[in-house]
């Protein structure tokens, strides 16, 4: 009884680790793999050159409500993010940069002091409606508290202004002026604002020319800005950045293909689905590869499980045929025998099962992990699957088979004296 | 008693091994997948119609080659392709360009030949090219894929040539912006020496391949510390790096305890059958001592016995899995590179194997040593 307890103990519970590490890596790639972001890819080269002069409405264009609604309703979306990246400005004022005057071919070092230098950076905000918590991966410091003049940026980031990175600028306060989107006739809202850390870099964040470098506290720049600014920028309807979740890695090829139905039957072709088809395919190749091990240890645990069953129930019986041969002497037939011994390793094996299915559940309550993927805790356990504890009882109550079938066969083909000189 | 042993010993050796296996296996994929950086200008250079700066000098690049736990450097030349379309416009035909930011294949400042096969569709032939999958709707309308297009037509005046479109490739954050792939001695072919090198000499990215995950965070930050004044920034997946890191520790307990519990299945399968055995022929020694053996001369005798069915059962266990582990393997080819997802063997499995194969042994003989000490001889024969 023993060891058919520990063998179908020894199955579930590594059969049931097994699944949930399967598991984990299945509900990872998940959670990490199946994002689109759709935005202006730059393939309008006009537009994209007048964005490079700065002129910041052609890179901000959004797409209109009704395309977004249109987005939204996909089949296949888990999670749907619109959001609105603009731009904002740090100006600073008689700017010393070293340049150099040339005449003919000779150069020479000089100083130049420009007056008023912007450096802009793609940003959004951090709220409900605008870039989602759950997708920041921070690498150092905190996100900005609700209504806390604060910023946090992207750790692609190199430009010297917001080179957080470097020991001197960190905890500085800069002094922000903003430009809403436009470059002609812009406000200038000047605001003071905080570093607080940085953020992961991630296909989640956009590519290069529209890609979020900085992250704001929504609450504060609506207080600086004023609604109407704030709606005019980063708010009111439409999109111009769309993060999507499909509901895994499969349907990703029918979400992009859906989103790409919409933008060109819309004449929104400048926007663009894309996401890391490359990444995408090795995740599943490895889920793939993962799960013919994965199970393969599954079905050498539950065969090895079988063979040593039967060879410790032959190792049994063979020592005990004379018991059969005892009843015979007492006047049982083969049939009511074989109807004993079948009860008996019957009630051993449903013992046995009891036994086993109560060691694994015990066993595999203190087993528990998590994984951080996106910010998100991913907590897997192992408790065993209905199917793995359902195919462990015939396979443990078939012992009563395995026992009961060879004592019947040699009852009927051994003579009473052959049987009892066995003892 | 050989089979029940054999088969404790495979499961204490073959599903530690598969558990392990697929640990490797993930620590190698990640080390494929998240260490690759890309090195590119953070914006700004405004080179024409393209969406690199064609900036990063040999120096540049034998800096980065200098830093340590790099396993390669693979600089890349960007340059335009152009797409011509001819249209019919007020009685007369027009050309419209169609712009591409196009790269090689092979040469000294191409894609490594692998990651492209791993990429696409299918190898580059001698008279196309391959294009991003997702501007596959960009195309200008063409005659069985057959296309007019020149290199960098606008500053050189590069005579066109005919290409067709001969696959796609993936969209990959390792090619962020590269919308189309040559074979670089199909361009040679077709451009002169001359007149690809010239096209295809500055590098507008560099493909950086450090050489182990753990390295990643510490090579982007010296790229970042020594090519930030250049304008240059490393690029890299560091949310999913960061993720991917917290995987595999996470997965090490599980797959460790996968082994363990086979290691405790076998050894237990071992022990009792080692035990139940014994306890059911203990009228053997009883019979040995009628014959004037010591009880020392018994223990020894069993432990002989038992020694040589489990040192039988170790080597038919060993042997199995040398000859079966080989064949439970599957291959991923990522970025150019083949993992081998397979049992992973380890001496430690062996030896454990080894340390049972010895030890139930002589705990068996001397359990049914300490046993036959407990009753007299007519008990011990009377157990028959």
């Amino acid at each position: 009884m023993l060891v058919v307890t520990a063998g179908a103990a020894g199955w579930i519970v590594i059969q049931s680790i097994d699944s949930s590490a399967y598991h984990a890596e299945a509900t990872f790639a998940n959670t990490i793999g199946p994002y689109v972001v759709v935005y202006d890819t730059g393939q309008n080269q006009t537009l994209k050159l007048q964005c490079l002069a700065l002129h910041y409405s052609v890179c901000t264009q959004r797409l209109p409500e009704s395309v977004v609604s249109q987005l939204s309703a996909i089949h296949g979306i888990e999670a749907f993010y619109p959001l609105v990246i603009n731009y904002t400005g740090y100006l600073r004022y008689n700017v010393t940069e070293q340049g150099q005057t040339c005449i003919g071919n000779v150069c020479t070092p000089t100083n130049q002091t420009i007056p008023r230098v912007i450096t802009t950076w793609g940003s959004a905000v951090l709220n409900d409606s605008g870039f989602p918590t759950s997708l920041l991966v921070m690498t150092s410091g905190r996100v900005p508290m609700q209504g806390e003049a604060g910023y946090i940026i992207s750790s692609s980031s190199i430009d010297p202004a917001l080179n957080a990175t470097n020991p001197a600028y960190l905890n500085k306060t800069f002094l922000w002026e903003f430009t809403a989107g436009k470059k002609v006739n812009s406000p200038i809202i000047p605001f003071n604002a905080t570093f607080d850390g940085i953020f992961a870099q991630s296909p989640v964040i956009g590519g290069k020319f529209s890609g979020i470098e900085v992250l704001w506290n929504s609450q504060f720049l609506e207080h600086v800005l004023g609604s109407t600014l704030y709606n005019e920028s980063f708010g009111g309807p439409g999109a111009n950045y769309i993060i999507i979740k499909a509901d895994n890695l499969s349907a990703i090829p029918s979400v992009v293909q859906q989103v790409n139905s919409i933008l060109n039957s819309t004449g929104w072709t400048e926007f663009q689905p894309r996401y890391d088809q490359a990444f995408i395919s090795s995740l599943q190749n490895l889920q793939s590869s993962s799960l013919s091990l994965s199970s393969l240890a599954g079905y050498i645990s539950l065969a090895s499980g079988l063979v040593a069953e039967l060879a410790l129930v032959y190792l049994t019986m063979k020592r005990r045929g004379w018991e059969s041969g005892l009843l015979v002497s007492q006047g049982w037939t083969s049939g009511s025998i074989s109807r004993f011994y079948f009860s008996y390793y019957l009630m051993v094996g449903v013992i046995s099962y009891a036994l086993a299915v109560l060691a694994s559940l015990v066993v595999t309550q203190f087993y528990t992990f998590s994984v951080d993927a996106f910010g998100t805790v991913l907590a897997i356990n192992a408790t065993p699957e209905w199917t793995t504890l359902a195919l462990a009882f015939p396979l443990v109550t078939c012992i009563s088979i395995f026992g009961s079938v060879p004592i019947l066969v040699r009852t009927r083909w051994r003579r009473l004296d052959a049987l009892l000189r066995e003892y | 008693m050989i089979v029940v042993f054999s088969i404790s010993l495979v499961i204490g050796m073959v599903i530690p091994s598969i558990g392990y296996g697929l640990q490797l296996g993930l620590q190698s994929y990640m080390n494929t997948v998240f260490t690759y950086v890309v090195v590119a200008n953070a914006g700004g250079c405004n080179e024409p119609g393209l969406d690199y700066c064609l900036n990063i000098t040999t120096s540049l690049i034998n800096n980065i080659s200098s830093i340590r736990d790099i396993q390669n450097v693979y600089p890349v030349a960007v340059n335009q392709t152009d797409i011509i379309q001819l249209i019919a416009f007020n009685g007369s035909t027009v050309k419209d360009y169609h712009d591409f930011d196009s790269v090689v294949m092979g040469g000294p400042n191409g894609l490594p030949p692998d990651m492209v096969t791993t990429l696409c569709s299918k190898i580059i032939g001698n008279s196309g090219f391959l294009l991003d999958s997702a501007l596959i709707n960009q195309l200008p309308p063409s005659n069985n894929s057959l296309y007019t297009v020149c290199i960098n037509c606008y500053p050189t005046g590069m005579q066109p040539f005919n290409a067709s479109l001969e696959g796609t490739c993936a969209e990959s954050s390792l090619l962020t912006n590269v919308d189309l792939i040559w074979n670089a001695t199909f361009l040679q072919n077709v451009l002169g020496g001359e007149s690809y090198r010239s096209s295809f000499d500055n590098s507008g990215f560099v493909l950086v391949k450090v050489d182990n995950v753990r390295n990643v965070e510490g090579v982007v930050k010296t790229l970042a510390g020594s090519l930030g004044q250049f304008g240059l920034t490393p690029i890299y997946d560091q949310a999913n790096l960061l993720n991917a890191q917290s995987l595999e520790s996470n997965l090490a307990l599980p797959y460790t305890i996968i082994g363990g519990a086979a290691i405790a299945a076998g050894g237990l399968l071992m022990i009792l059958v080692s035990y139940i055995s014994t306890v059911r022929r203990r009228w053997e020694s009883g019979l040995l001592e009628t014959q004037g053996w010591s009880r020392k001369e018994i223990f020894r005798f069993q432990t002989v016995y038992l020694l040589l069915l489990s040192c039988a059962s170790f080597t038919i266990s060993m042997a199995f899995s040398f000859v079966v582990l080989p064949f439970l393997s599957t291959n991923l080819a990522i970025y150019g590179q083949i993992i081998a997802i397979k049992p992973s063997t380890n001496d430690l499995f062996y030896l454990i194997g080894l340390i049972f194969s010895v030890a139930v042994p002589f705990a068996s003989s001397f359990l049914s040593y300490l046993s036959a000490g407990k009753h007299s001889l007519d008990q011990t024969l009377r157990e028959n």
